[in-house]
């Protein structure tokens, strides 16, 4: 009855455990008066882990379409400071009174991210495009970025319409001669190329990934062809206002880095399409979008994001770096949600360099900051003993050797990062992964540094952190990918390719899983390890048990039953080596098929 | 049924779990922090309307001339506010200005100064030399009134029990010359004319110094004294105290000649002596500190010494498990040791948090030479907290054990 396919390596699995004796039968109902049991028992079992419900739903009863959007939608407008404080001081110091969370967080219990789709994934277009990892985009294309409509055309006489005249940095708003509106910001002193490369940097990768972000572009600017609108002002450091004025144009740019020809280098990012609406709060839900129903910080999108922002440090993710636009498309008005402002990413913190500490601890720390003060300063983290420092004025202080990808921060807590899980972050390392070195060198090219030294140092370094992502979320889960289910019901096979072997991360040749089947329809359940030998590129195959003797009467008993009834679970763990940390399983949900055995109709890393 | 109609699987809005139940009560208890903390968010909320207001009016004022301060009146004055109408003497070339100040226990203060030359571009440094350009003169006046200062006892065996306060109208005027020869030196002459009015505090729920002491113990009370006071300051150091740079080190001498003005009021000379030193290690991480302070007074002829004017010991930033004024004699000695530990720093590094621990040895005599043993020192220990920047401590909470007990102590240097 049971056969080892002909091609790749394949996994066998015990017959006298998983062989039914005679024709397959089909489990009944329980009984009557075991239904309260076993309710009971479900609810104690939801208590502890409600993580992991499983949902099915009928094709016949898609989701119903959210409400249209109201016409008009008030503009969010929070207070840095009271973002600040709420995120750094006030949730902390709620968590620690409140044991249970505490208690809760210790045992390492995380609910799952809510709005997963059956190939654990996200769908909802208005916060997350797949672009590279589901199409592999052209280095050209990850370098050219969003690109609509183009970067401004300096060819021109430029209008300054608007003006930020005090800080370190100055910033306006440009008109070009085609009506296209940017933003535009200058490279802190001393620090030439570094915020504005960091910028476009980061933010062809963010889009290349599938985050929707503005298009910006490296543009230099002739002082001499900035013209100031008429009554345009700006407010001092005392909160005066003044005109601006082009001799307040010469000052400003006085103090910013030129370029040989005596331009001036800046970062151009377009306006957003559509009516700005304010930043998106990484936790809750923004009341008047009746589409947005999932609380922020439960989305996959935003928790996976986690590990974007980890590999390019964009210590800087807060909700003033987010903006919603209300955009129509094909008819239909929706809330399009982006994140802007990369400036303080990879080395550059804006306005100075990035320091050590940045993506090592938050700004304020309280757990740190009471450890160091109860072992007088026994503890520390690994920043404070580090010797190194900047090595190009133009990259600013990014650096794989302080780099942990599981325990990265931004400047302060981010409450989806700090609700992610293994699968989020296996879901954002599948983001990383999906870079080539040719894309990243692209993106990097994209940034216009100046020196052909400081730009291999950054690519070098954004290639090592991607390393580093890859193998810590990889080890950590059981990364099956292209999984497809063949051989019909007589001998169904998955076949599989193990993204932890295809990178090297795990020794080559054999490779253990403990492999958990049930298909509760027909009573039948299993326990084995499986010893496969995987090809070059992790690909392996394993055979799948299936009840003997399927003949029609037990098609036709099983078409009977309701869908969530003849779902065959299977759970995949991959075993670690040794040093290696222990990874969560992978479940992957089957149904039977007459064609091909099973058909794979979920998953859940 | 069509095995096609099964589309997706997907975890979706989690059930009420036993670990939500769980939290509930906690939840409730953390409300009131939630309602203050959005009642707090609101305050910044919108656009930050209050933090950027209240600056903007701050800078409005300072752009006419008039400084808002935090006051305080030295030890025991407790906080207030205060004005600084003119220009602060934060920059070469001529400056002026009056300025006035009250707490919260009552302490005042009314006074004038102008000068030439910078004295101390930066909040000023709990101790020692000031920073500024090569010399800096300075003439000023003003009148004080200390409401509720208080008094032990004489001598290293004064009783906390004794514990009683007085009032002092103080009016003093001077001047000071001040050069800097060589970098990191100072040399200081100063002149100055006081008039002291001892008389009963004001604090309702403690004794007057006359009721707690035989007038031989409290001479000046109940008087008018007045002195004429010449001195000079000679003084290195290298660093500041207790700042970022964890390099602090110091020399320091001091000599003042009170010649009374009054009957009964000794003449004397004050003799003060001091040093101290940081050392950083662990690449400024922590550092040890240590410090000594010898103070002596010698009376000539006949009469007394104020008793407030004596050598004492106590408070912040002496033995600090003391109350301020705690001990009192014709002399006193101070040893400070510090171990100082980063727990937080501010990302541009403008501002830490050093933990301290620290163990503070010390005591008062008529005749340090005479009665000084090991086992007569009062000691001081304890950990603190001390909020510090490049240019100075700013403030440091600590908790205190000694003889006396525990004390919490708060203290700031911002000020007048």
């Amino acid at each position: 009855m049971r056969r080892a396919l002909g091609s790749g390596p394949v996994a066998r699995w015990g017959e006298s455990r998983l062989s039914l004796a005679g024709p397959a039968r089909i489990a009944g109902p329980l009984p009557k008066r075991l239904k309260p049991l076993a309710a009971l028992l479900m609810a104690t079992a939801l208590a502890g882990c409600s993580s992991n419900r499983v949902v099915v739903r009928q094709g016949s009863s898609p989701a119903p379409e959210p409400r249209p959007l109201p016409d008009a939608l008030a503009e969010r407008d929070p207070s840095v400071l009271g973002d600040f404080l709420e995120h750094s001081v006030l949730r902390p110091g709620l968590h620690t009174f409140n044991l249970p969370f505490t208690l809760k967080r210790w045992v390492g219990y995380r609910t799952e991210a809510y709005n997963v789709t059956a190939e654990d994934d996200v769908s909802d277009r208005a916060w997350f495009v797949h672009r590279n990892a589901r199409h592999r985009m052209s280095p050209e294309a990850v370098a050219s970025g969003p690109m609509p409509g183009g970067a401004p055309d300096t060819s021109e006489a430029l209008t300054i319409i608007r003006a930020k005249a005090v800080g370190i940095t100055p910033g306006f708003t440009i008109r070009d001669r085609n009506g296209a509106v940017f933003q535009v910001k200058f490279d802190p002193p001393g620090y030439p190329e570094m915020s504005s490369a960091a910028e476009v940097i980061s933010g062809r990768l963010f889009h290349a990934a599938g985050y929707h972000v503005p298009a910006t572009y490296i543009v230099a600017l002739d002082p001499l062809k900035l013209e100031v609108a008429p009554d345009v002002t700006y407010l001092d450091k005392l909160g005066r206002e003044h005109p601006f004025t082009q001799q307040r144009v010469n000052e400003l740019l006085g103090r910013v880095a030129r370029l040989p020809d005596g331009r001036v280098r800046a970062v151009a990012s377009r306006f957003l399409e559509g009516t700005n609406i304010g930043p998106f709060s990484f936790d809750g839900t923004r009341r008047d979008d009746p589409a947005d129903t999932i609380p922020h910080q439960h989305r996959r999108e935003l928790r996976g994001l986690y590990v974007m922002a980890a590999w390019l440090n964009h210590v800087d993710i807060r909700q003033h770096n987010t903006l919603d636009m209300v955009v129509e498309e094909n008819g239909r008005r929706f809330v399009r949600h982006h994140l802007i402002d990369f400036g303080a990413s990879l080395g550059s913190g804006s306005i100075q360099p990035n320091f050590p500490r940045d993506g090592v601890e938050h700004d304020v720390d309280l757990t740190d900051i009471f450890a160091r003060i109860l072992t007088a300063n026994i503890y520390s983290t690994r920043w404070e003993r580090y010797d190194g420092g900047v090595k190009y004025p133009s990259v600013g202080f990014y650096t794989s050797d302080l780099f942990d990808p599981g325990s990265w921060t931004a400047d302060y807590p981010n409450p989806a990062f700090y609700e992610r899980t293994a699968r989020d972050g296996y879901w954002g390392a599948k983001l990383v992964g999906s870079f080539s070195e040719e894309q990243i060198r692209a993106a990097v090219a994209a940034g216009q540094l100046s020196d052909p030294a400081a730009a291999e140092y950054l690519t070098g370094e954004i290639l090592k952190r991607q390393e580093m992502t890859l193998r810590y979320w990889f080890l950590r889960a059981t990364p099956l990918e292209e999984l497809a289910v063949a051989g019909g019901p007589d001998a169904p096979s998955l076949s599989f390719r193990d993204l932890a072997a295809a990178h090297g991360y795990v020794r080559a040749g054999e490779r253990a899983y403990e492999v958990r089947f049930e298909f509760p329809a027909v009573h039948l359940k299993s326990r084995e390890t499986a010893r496969l030998r995987l090809d070059a590129n992790g690909r392996g195959r394993l055979e799948l048990p299936f009840p003997a003797g399927a003949d029609r009467e037990f098609w036709d008993e099983l078409r009977r039953r309701p869908a969530r009834k003849r779902i065959a679970k299977l759970e995949v763990k991959a075993i670690p080596g040794p040093g290696d940390p222990g990874a969560r399983s992978v479940r992957i949900y089957l149904l039977p098929s007459r064609k091909t055995g099973y058909r794979i109709v979920g998953r859940a890393y | 049924m069509q095995e096609d109609s099964i589309v997706v699987i997907e975890r979706g809005t989690p059930a009420v779990n036993g670990w939500d139940v769980a939290e509930l009560p906690f939840r409730l208890v953390t409300l009131p922090i939630l309602i203050i903390g959005n009642g707090s968010k609101l305050a910044f909320g919108g656009k930050g309307y209050l933090i950027p207001n209240v600056t903007h009016l701050f800078g409005q004022i300072q752009a006419r001339g008039v400084h808002p301060l935090i006051h305080r009146q030295g030890a025991s004055s407790s906080i207030g506010g205060g004005l600084l109408l003119g220009v602060p003497p934060t920059r070469e070339g001529p400056w002026a200005h009056v300025l006035g100040g009250a707490t919260i226990k009552e302490y005042w203060l009314l006074g004038a100064r102008l000068g030439y030359g910078s004295e101390y571009p930066e909040p000023r440094p709990r101790l020692g030399i000031r920073r500024g350009g090569p010399f800096t003169v300075q003439g000023y006046g003003f009148r004080a009134h200390r409401a509720q200062d208080k008094f032990y006892g004489p001598g290293r065996d004064s009783r906390n029990e004794n514990r009683s306060d007085y009032d002092r109208d103080q009016y003093e005027a001077g001047a000071v010359v001040i050069l800097r020869p060589l970098p990191n030196s100072e040399l200081r002459f100063f002149a100055r004319w006081t008039q002291d009015d001892i008389g009963a505090g004001d604090a309702d729920d403690l004794p007057d110094v006359d009721s707690t002491f035989a007038a031989s113990e409290i001479p000046g009370f109940g008087e008018r004294w007045r002195y004429v006071s010449f001195g000079t300051t000679v003084g290195w150091r290298v660093g500041r105290l207790h700042t970022m740079q964890r390099h602090d080190r110091w020399l320091e001498a001091s000599y003042t000649w009170n010649d009374s003005r009054s009957d009964g009021a000794a003449d004397y000379g004050r003799l003060e002596l001091s040093a101290g030193i940081e050392l950083p290690f662990d690449r400024k991480r922590e550092s040890l500190a240590f410090a000594l302070r010898y103070v002596a007074l010698r009376p000539s002829g006949e009469g007394a010494i104020p008793f407030y004017r004596l050598a004492s010991l106590g408070g912040s930033h002496s033995l600090a498990s003391y109350h301020t004024y705690r001990f009192a004699d014709q002399e006193s000695i101070l040893g400070q040791a510090e171990y100082r530990y980063r727990v937080w720093s501010e990302v541009r590094d403008e501002f830490w948090l050093d933990g301290i621990l620290f163990l503070y040895e010390g005591m008062v005599a008529e005749s340090l030479s005479d009665e000084f043993r090991f086992e007569r020192l009062k000691e001081s220990y304890g950990f603190g907290l001390a909020f510090i920047t490049p240019e100075s401590e700013v403030a440091r909470i600590t908790f205190n054990w000694g003889d006396d007990g525990f004390l919490g102590r708060f203290s700031f240097l911002f000020g007048l």
